[in-house]
């Protein structure tokens, strides 16, 4: 158990508060099962000079999903204070994104869970992309079965989902420089939100289809064969799973997010 | 320890010359830089989405930044082509129609930011479906 220190950072003192789960260890995301990628920005960066551009973030859930980034121009940059006074990685909204392509689709079934610790620093583009996944066929990140797109669109508005051609939006965008834990999950029937702990409404039917995602674009989207959509944000932490984690993990993990000070 | 890529830098190249600008950056950025100029741009609004332009906005060293502008004369690229604008011309600057090439002062929380470069272009990005 760590000891609390006048001055110590809060993200440190947090760290008492973390769950405990069953054999002792403290929670995870690795904890639940069918975590297929975990990026955080407190570790696996290819840089740690705060304004350095990054070319690749590694995958912290052993599968080797690193998300990199070969042209200089477009690598996002390492902050060494962004959310929390936390790292970050910050995309500019103009052509930064980072990428990875997987050659068979690991997310396949009906259900998954995306978690994502990051705030807008400005608003650009409209429909601007934070997060997308694609589907093995390509095309587009929206209205195909088993692609799906985290967005900030015209109407201000955060986190449209697809499945199945389905859209789904959630409530309106907080603003720039707010910190947000962005959950959504789809338990089979239908698809579901949380922000910083709080329920969201989203506006849907239930989703259909399966997933089929190959590729996973940070800070942009739209199109497989044409990246754009770009976004302007701080990314701390983001993980995947294949499955609905289920609500005790749900709270776990946002017990376990409380590091970035949400 | 500080970060040597001190200079940022938003460059906006007509859709003409962006093959020629990628061919210098690719001098630059050996790993990648081929794909530089990529991220099109059309006149703000038009419904046809012609692609007028190309940009980027590249965090560089400084001799990456003067690599860049040599090799882009390398490829043509005349001193009366290609307007540096500063950060003091922030919110006063506006294009002529004439140059091929503008390159915007960037620098974080003081220089152009990617919304007033295009406000001062005329030019925004195509239309992205939802």
């Amino acid at each position: 158990m760590p000891v609390l220190l006048p001055g110590q950072p809060i993200s440190s003192r947090r760290s008492v508060l973390q769950p405990i789960v069953a054999g002792g260890g403290a929670w995870t995301p690795a904890t639940p099962t069918g975590l297929v990628a975990w990026y955080k920005a407190d570790a696996g960066t290819s840089t740690t000079v705060d304004g350095d551009p990054i070319s690749q973030w590694d995958d912290q859930s052993g599968n080797a999903r690193h998300l990199t980034q070969a042209t200089g121009s477009k690598q996002p940059l390492y902050k060494a204070s962004t959310i929390n006074s936390m790292p970050g990685v910050r995309t500019d909204g103009v052509d930064d994104f980072l990428n990875h392509t997987a050659g068979a689709a690991f997310v396949t079934g009906t259900t998954l869970t995306v978690a994502m610790v990051y705030r807008r620093v400005a608003a650009s583009a409209n429909f601007a992309r934070a997060l997308a996944l694609f589907r093995s066929a390509g095309g587009n990140d929206y209205n195909h079965a088993g692609s799906m797109a985290l967005n900030q669109s015209l109407q201000d508005r955060e986190a449209v989902d697809r499945a199945a051609a389905l859209t789904r939006q959630g409530p309106g965008h907080p603003g720039n420089g707010v910190a947000m834990l962005t959950l959504l999950w789809w338990d089979g029937t239908n698809a579901n939100q949380r922000y910083n702990s709080a329920a969201a409404t989203i506006a849907s039917a239930a989703s259909t289809g399966t997933w089929d995602v190959t590729r996973i674009v940070l800070g942009a989207g739209d199109s497989a064969a044409a990246i754009g959509a770009f976004g302007n944000y701080d990314f701390c932490e983001l993980m995947i799973w294949d499955n609905d984690i289920g609500s005790t993990h749900r709270t776990n993990l946002e017990t376990y997010t409380d590091r970035w000070g949400l | 320890m500080a970060t040597a890529h001190t200079v940022r830098l938003i460059i906006v190249m007509r859709q003409g010359f962006a093959a020629k600008a990628n061919t210098a950056a690719k001098l630059v950025d050996t790993v990648g830089g081929e794909f530089t100029f990529g991220p099109p741009l059309r006149l703000a609004g038009d419904a046809t989405n012609t692609i007028r332009a190309r940009w980027c906005s590249w965090q560089m060293t400084p001799a990456q930044a003067t690599a860049l502008r040599t090799r882009l004369k390398d490829q043509g690229l005349l001193d009366g082509e290609v307007v540096i604008v500063p950060r003091s011309q922030r919110g006063t600057w506006v294009f002529d129609g004439q140059a091929r090439a503008a390159i915007f002062d960037a620098r974080e929380n003081e220089g152009w930011t990617p919304a007033e470069v295009l406000e001062a272009t005329g030019l925004d990005t195509p239309h992205t479906n939802q």
